[in-house]
């Protein structure tokens, strides 16, 4: 299949209609080429942030993709979470009919209370209460997620009082936190691990469509997984067991599984030739894996661009 | 291996698909997870088992359960099997829908890497993980925890069973409902779920907080090998499910012949476990859960029977002359009975059955992309072609209709056949020293 017509299809089929509507997807694309996998990496990416998504791209010679809780955390590195509790934020306070100050000042409760003419201190009871409700309730995302966001977003509104608790939040979803008791006044007492990476992933992407985006695209460049190198001739980067790439089979299968708990969220993994021609750390190793996308009734002639896996032999 | 697809007789002039009540998305939905051969909700609310043998035996099943766990008597597990690609997975979908309108907590299980059947801890974490309370939404766990009434008859029956010397539970079960009650402070509730959920717990950090109710000497918090813990977590678990006011705990097994693949010891500690989980060990079972496995239909031939499961495993056991062998080889050949005599085979769809399907499956691909699917497949012979190929052809062939009007599709089949062969990867552990490198 030519790479153009399985972007079109991935633009106008998910990231303009079912995904944005709320759908969840995950594709695996088969590059015959190096050249061309860094061809679909960039389209999606280019295609994401034209269609209002946050893009976020991880390749396995740099994260431990095998490992749900680094997936997230790599993922976690790439978000502006200021950025986003500020525009879910703005939506709110303009629900509420509140003046808000231009993009290039805070949006704090001192000045949010001289715009609009109220007491400061009746303000942060209202709005503080308003975010917990809003959010607290919204069992699209996790517990620890909806925590971590309402302090993201109490944050915003009153800098000198959270801020040291924010700085800790963000440290948290990106992995880079040192004790646990830092964000226990969040009232998160576990970190992010292999039993709540996943739930967090899809808890963020459904946390991006509130603060206005589209979704997520998530692109997982897994092609190292397949290589075989020996260590004298390994460059820069991770190269993985066959257990390990048996792992990373494992976590696909289940975000194929789990797509219905998600939403908003589209996942393109790319991989390279050696992921359907070898038989010892290929799709073939992983049955799970193989029985969901091998294309076992196909057209003799056409290929699906709907197809769980689709192999995409020509650069645009 | 390919294969042509079904003889298709002429397309007839047909009326478009009938509506469905699912939304857009939610048929979208459906769709995409048909494609993966992974039946999800909403696939399931339109297209129905068609097995009312194994549904009929599965109520039968949950009202057994709802007697059995107040009794504190185990309840016989069910299970079927059926080709790949006959409906398993749905099936199983579809029970759990049943099983939470009776009010009962269901978890699924996928055998899997990172969910090996042989270990008990880690199936116990992937049952807490899927675990659905009906009514509820957020943390399973936490929310039936919070659901306890320590004022009602069901609380002080679970207070009462989790302190008995008989029942055999290590004593941090007790310390930790005890504390659960008395404390207000959320990250020592916290704590405890996750304990109760299969997070280890510092002991010492356990007796401060008990100190801080004089009742450090009232719990003896005994060590517990791991494996023993992952099975009275699960007692616990059931009893506590019952305390919070639900008539029981469904645990569903998917992909159980994946257990083929292991090693000769590692098959029979699943055998074993099998065993355990359907209610077959009487001195080493969960009262007050009831589960449902799906299996491969040719797993009794291929494994049991042609490679000999069914007379080596035992055999090689008891010939071992060690006492943990012998325990293991009655309880694996208990498991393996289950497979090769108790095993309820899914019923092939006759063609008034495909045809219903194939309409269902119609008007959801209708729905999902607002147009009128072309009438593909209509009045298609049988073959041996599986209901999952029916599906994904019916869906390739209405995508490629839709995107490339002017095509005429010509759809091929690739039988997929399931691998017995032993694969020691699987049994490596999900994240080892290195992180997964290769060493050096």
């Amino acid at each position: 299949m030519i790479l153009r017509e399985w972007l079109d299809v991935v633009r106008d089929e998910y990231l303009d209609g079912y995904v944005r509507e709320g759908g969840a997807a995950v594709k695996l694309a088969v590059a015959g080429t190096d050249g061309v996998r860094e061809q679909l990496r960039a389209g999606l990416c280019e295609l994401a942030e034209a269609r209002g998504f946050v893009g976020v791209t991880l390749d396995a010679a740099a994260v431990r993709l095998h490992r749900v809780d680094r997936l997230f955390h790599g993922v976690a590195q790439q978000i502006d979470w200021d950025l986003l509790a500020r525009a879910y934020l703005e939506r709110l306070l303009r629900a509420r009919g509140l003046r808000l100050p231009p993009e290039s000042e805070p949006l704090t409760l001192a000045r949010l209370a001289e715009l609009n003419a109220a007491p400061e201190v009746l303000l942060r009871t209202e709005l503080r209460r308003a975010v917990e409700n809003q959010l607290f309730s919204d069992y699209a995302m996790t517990r620890e997620f909806r925590l971590a966001m309402i302090h993201l977003c109490v944050a915003q509104l009153d800098p000198t009082e959270s801020s040291a608790l924010a700085v800790a939040v963000k440290e948290w979803l990106r992995g880079e936190l040192r004790l646990l008791s830092e964000v226990k006044h969040a009232l998160i007492f576990q970190k992010v691990a292999r039993h709540n990476a996943r739930h967090m992933l899809f808890s963020l992407a459904h946390w991006l469509t509130l603060a206005g985006k589209s979704g997520l695209v998530l692109v997982l460049d897994i092609a190292r997984y397949a290589e075989v190198v020996p260590v004298a001739q390994r460059g820069a980067g991770f190269f993985y067991s066959t257990a390990a790439t048996m792992d990373l089979y494992e976590l696909l299968r289940q975000l194929i599984d789990a797509t219905d708990e998600a939403s908003a969220c589209f996942v393109g993994v790319l991989a390279g030739p050696a992921f359907v021609q070898d038989d010892r750390r290929g799709v073939r190793s992983y049955q799970a894996l193989y029985f969901r996308i091998w294309d076992e009734v196909h057209d003799r002639h056409r290929e699906n661009p709907f197809s769980g896996l689709v192999r995409i032999a020509e650069a645009a | 291996m390919s294969q042509a697809a079904p003889e298709v007789l002429p397309a007839e002039l047909g009326s478009p698909p009938p509506r469905l009540a699912v939304d857009r998305v939610q048929a979208r939905r459906a769709i995409e997870a048909l494609r993966a051969g992974v039946p999800n909700r909403d696939a399931v609310r339109v297209l129905s088992s068609r097995q009312p043998q194994v549904e009929t035996r599965f109520q039968q099943q949950l009202e057994a359960l709802a007697e059995d766990g107040p009794a504190g008597r185990l309840t016989p597990g069910l299970l079927v099997a059926g080709d790949f690609g006959t409906g398993k997975s749905h099936l199983l979908e579809h029970l759990e829908d049943i099983a939470a309108t009776e009010q009962m907590v269901c978890s699924r299980v996928v055998v899997s890497k990172e969910t090996p059947l042989y270990d008990p801890a880690r199936v116990f974490r992937a049952a807490v993980e899927s675990l659905v309370v009906p009514g509820k939404r957020g943390s399973a766990l936490a929310e039936l925890a919070a659901g306890l009434d320590p004022e009602s008859a069901s609380y002080a029956a679970l207070a009462h069973w989790v302190g008995r010397p008989d029942v055999g539970l290590s004593s941090r079960f007790a310390a930790t409902l005890f504390l659960y009650q008395q404390v207000k402070d959320p990250e020592i509730r916290d704590r405890i779920v996750s304990l109760w959920s299969g997070d280890p717990l510092n002991v010492s950090q356990v007796r401060s907080w008990l100190r801080a109710f004089d009742a450090t000497t009232a719990y003896r918090l005994e060590s517990t090998p791991a494996r023993e813990l992952a099975l009275q977590r699960a007692a616990f678990l059931a009893r506590l499910i019952l305390a919070a006011g639900y008539r029981g705990w469904v645990v569903l097994f998917d992909e159980v012949e994946l257990i083929g693949r292991y090693s000769f010891k590692q098959r029979a500690r699943s055998y074993a476990e099998l065993a355990r989980w359907g209610g077959k060990l009487k001195t080493a079972g969960i009262a007050g859960l009831a589960a449902v496995f799906a299996i491969t239909a040719d797993f009794d031939a291929a494994v049991l029977q042609d490679r000999g499961d069914l007379e080596v495993v035992p055999g090689k056991l008891r010939a071992s002359g060690l006492e943990p062998d012998q325990k293991l080889a009655g309880q694996a050949e208990q498991g393996m009975r289950l497979i090769a005599r108790d095993a309820l085979r899914l019923r092939g769809p006759d063609r008034a059955a495909l045809e219903r399907t194939r309409q269902e499956v119609r008007a959801l691909h209708a729905r999902a992309y607002d147009w009128e699917p072309p009438e593909v497949g209509a009045g298609e012979q049988l073959s041996t072609t599986r209901m999952r190929q029916y599906v994904r052809r019916w869906i390739n062939e209405w995508d490629l209709a839709r995107l490339y009007p002017d095509y005429v599709p010509s759809t091929e089949v690739t039988e997929l056949r399931t691998d017995y062969s032993e694969q020691p990867d699987l049994e490596s552990p999900a994240e080892s020293e290195a992180d997964g490198e290769e060493p050096a």
